[in-house]
């Protein structure tokens, strides 16, 4: 029961404490172009929440297998980047050979989902912060959850940070800007941001 | 839904044909500024760039990353699949990370540990992945050299003068060196003041240009 | 036979009452802390009140007499200081709150957020040095010092509350105010009956109160084993109340449908809870009510959606949620008006 509340923890403080946007502002310019189309965002979401949970699995094995270097974040990157690339294009292949509507639907979302900082980042915090297997999944998961949460708020009041009510001067990205800052400031209050980067 | 997307992509790429030179250094340095105007690679801002010192770092580690990636990345044919370019692109830059990471843990190893994981996170950034995209191809060899030359180099400008400010509002100083400020607002070193201090610098440009457009009409 | 109590209709009626509750809050703050304190709070609103109509003139708008919304504002952030803070800090947070919380996001009614809690927040989490630092009631200040240094000032009764759950003040003590915190947000006295008049007035949602003040108090009441002191302590100190009313129940900013209202009234305690319990931050109020803006949005929209579908099919349920009768002008002020089209250049600039 402890175990299962611990990994619950662990995805909680990943998807608000240490929220992908608000306390780390990792992809935020994803998240810019995805709040401007919300149908899918559960879709996208998906994605998001898939790509971090496949990721932070493989991680875990990777993890242990290039930490005999003592430089390893100067290889890591490139061992990262294949593993993503790996899971990416196995997913768009099994997409397209199973469901080929569903393929050509999610493509989009596919590509923007897979290659963006919240990813790549879910998974250089997964190596420093986790030590378990399900640790590395569950806060993979909880990275994901917690960036969709942030694009969610954005693309709720998309229509108004676009609206011609606001003055033409912060209309749309400069007010984005603002909004994403007042509501980091408000998770600030869970965070403290003692976080390391 | 898939043709309107076609169809603004080709619009994009005639656009993009048929720039003058002068244009696409404006719209790559100033216009469509990469911090200011499109919201590209604001995390490492956002989070790490509270001081000159800081901004410095990353504008010489974003700098060298982008620009050996996106020079290297030329090679790619551009009748590759968008799946396979892309996962090229960030390879590239995963790669061109090796050497610039050895050379700046040589050169500033304190800074460069001091900005932790958004260091290698620069090798997915915004502006390497969306090259990667339709639109920005089609473009002749030199408009594209002069496109991500003065893309970065606007990018360094606005980094430099946002680190700048947001170190003498919230510390009272300047590059270390103390200034007589009326009042230090701290709460702009942080992350949120981070976000907020640069949707007023994007407005602020904003206004400028609505100035000079109304100075000229 | 009894009189009726009115109903008011218009904006400038609800903002009326809320100033009458926010001056008697005044006087009470002045009676504790003196000259200080009323230099503090009408400086405050002064300057939200000028800083609107500089904004207004900028944007090209005229300047609407009956909007005294800035005056609430200021009004707000000036009760919720220390009587101790200096007064270029209330100045920051006034002008913080009414132009980029405000104007930035389309002026009155238009706001996302709450102005004052934002204004206030970003002050206390930049000075909280100066602003959660408070001095004991009748320590009279001088008022016209740039900042009292000679004073001693001490934690709020808040944070001893929530960081060592010691009860540290008499219930008396708590229904008039007499403990060390914010000027003007102590008085539960005032507070409650404030809240009862203005649920009765309809000047605040009474769903929305009486659901988070419910679910606040049912919580700590049960976390600290049904000691109905310390739970009185924990909703006097901390602003709870007081941000419940005036800043959670905004008029401008909270959920245009009874049955978002409600919800929102759920997400609103829950939130106060969790950054009250867990992470055990200073006037959690105030940050529930930013985090719970856009999920009131979200649920506006979920509320129009389901009554635009009730409205084809079954009227009685529809009867239920009054306020959606009039469904496109309620569509109109949670969406905001017509979206410029493609964002950032298409409109021409020189309407604003």
């Amino acid at each position: 029961m402890s175990y299962v509340l611990q990994i619950l923890a662990v995805s909680f403080i990943a998807i608000f404490v240490e929220n992908a946007v608000f306390a780390r502002a990792m992809g935020a310019s994803t998240l810019i172009v995805i709040s401007r189309n919300r149908r899918n965002l559960l879709g996208f979401g998906c994605c998001v929440i898939y790509f971090t949970a496949v990721t932070g699995f493989l991680c875990y094995f990777i993890d242990k297998w290039i930490a005999w270097n003592e430089n390893n974040y100067i290889y890591a990157p490139v061992v990262y980047v294949m593993i993503l690339g790996l899971v990416y294009v196995i997913t768009l292949l099994c997409l397209w050979k199973f469901t080929y509507k569903f393929f050509v639907r999610m493509r989009k979302y596919i590509h923007i989902s897979a290659f963006n900082c919240a990813i790549i980042g879910a998974m250089f915090l997964n190596s420093s912060y986790c030590t378990t297997l399900a640790e590395y999944i569950f806060y993979g998961v909880g990275m994901g959850i917690g960036f969709v949460f942030a694009v969610y708020m954005v693309s709720v009041v998309y229509d108004r940070l676009y609206s011609l009510d606001v003055p033409y001067l912060f209309r749309g990205y400069p007010l984005l800007l603002v909004y994403i800052g007042i509501l980091s400031m408000a998770f600030f209050g869970l965070t403290g941001y003692q976080l390391s980067y | 839904m898939e043709t309107e997307t076609k169809q603004l992509t080709q619009g994009k790429i005639d656009d993009n044909r048929n720039k003058p030179m002068k244009k696409v250094i404006f719209d790559a340095a100033v216009k469509k500024n990469a911090i200011l105007a499109s919201g590209m690679v604001i995390a490492p801002l956002v989070v790490y760039a509270d001081t000159f010192k800081h901004a410095l770092t990353l504008v010489i580690s974003f700098s060298m990353i982008t620009l050996i990636t996106l020079i290297v990345s030329m090679i790619i044919p551009n009748k590759m699949v968008y799946t396979i370019r892309i996962i090229l692109h960030t390879l590239i830059g995963a790669v061109a990370f090796i050497p610039t990471a050895m050379i700046l843990d040589s050169v500033m190893p304190d800074e460069i540990s001091s900005m932790g994981v958004y260091f290698p996170l620069l090798i997915t950034n915004s502006m390497i992945i969306s090259r990667s995209d339709d639109s920005q191809l089609h473009l002749d060899r030199k408009k594209m050299i002069a496109d991500t030359l003065f893309g970065v180099i606007g990018y360094d400008v606005a980094a430099l003068l946002f680190g700048t400010v947001r170190e003498i509002i919230s510390f009272g100083e300047f590059n270390g060196n103390i200034i007589a400020m009326p009042a230090i607002v701290n709460g702009f070193a942080y992350p949120y003041g981070g976000f907020i201090l640069l949707g007023i610098f994007a407005a602020l440009l904003r206004g400028i240009f609505l100035l000079v457009r109304r100075f000229k009409s | 036979m009894e009189k009726k109590i009115s109903i008011p209709k218009t904006d400038y009626e609800i903002m009326q009452d809320m100033l009458m509750i926010l001056s008697v809050l005044a006087v009470a703050a002045i009676y504790y802390y003196g000259a200080r304190a009323a230099v503090i709070i009408s400086l405050s609103a002064l300057c939200c009140v000028i800083t609107d109509m500089i904004c207004v003139k900028l944007r090209h708008k005229d300047i609407d007499k009956k909007d005294v919304s800035a005056l609430v504002t200021g009004m707000e952030i000036g009760l919720m200081m220390s009587a101790a803070v200096p007064y270029y800090v209330v100045i920051i947070a006034d002008i913080f709150a009414v132009v980029l919380v405000k104007h930035a996001f389309g002026g009155r009614k238009r706001e996302i957020f709450s102005c004052s809690a934002v204004g206030f927040l970003f002050v206390a989490l930049s000075f909280p040095g100066v602003v959660l630092s408070y001095p004991k009631p009748f320590t009279y200040l001088p008022a016209f010092s740039y900042a009292p240094n000679d004073t001693v000032l001490y934690s709020s009764l808040t944070k001893s509350v929530t960081e060592t759950e010691l009860q540290t003040a008499s219930v008396v003590d708590l229904l008039i105010g007499k403990f060390c915190g914010p000027m003007g947000t102590g008085f539960m006295i005032i507070l409650l009956i404030a809240a009862v008049f203005l649920v009765l007035r309809r000047s605040v949602s009474g769903i929305s109160f009486f659901t988070q003040l419910a679910i606040v108090f049912g919580y700590s009441f049960v976390y600290y084993d049904f000691n109905a002191v310390k739970t009185f302590n924990l909703l006097s100190c901390g602003m709870i109340v007081f941000g419940i009313i005036f800043l959670s129940c905004d008029f401008a900013t909270i959920p245009k449908t009874h049955l978002s209202r409600f919800l929102y009234g759920i997400v609103m305690g829950v939130l106060i809870l969790v950054f009250q319990f867990y992470a055990k931050v200073e006037n959690a109020v105030v940050y529930a009510a930013i985090i719970a803006a856009p999920i009131g949005i979200a649920l506006d929209k979920r509320a129009l959606s389901f009554a635009n579908m009730l409205k084809k099919g079954n009227k009685l349920m529809l009867g239920l949620n009054k306020d959606l009768k009039n469904i496109d002008e309620t569509i109109t002020l949670i969406n905001g008006s017509e979206k410029d089209g493609n964002g950032d250049q298409t409109t021409d600039p020189r309407k604003d």
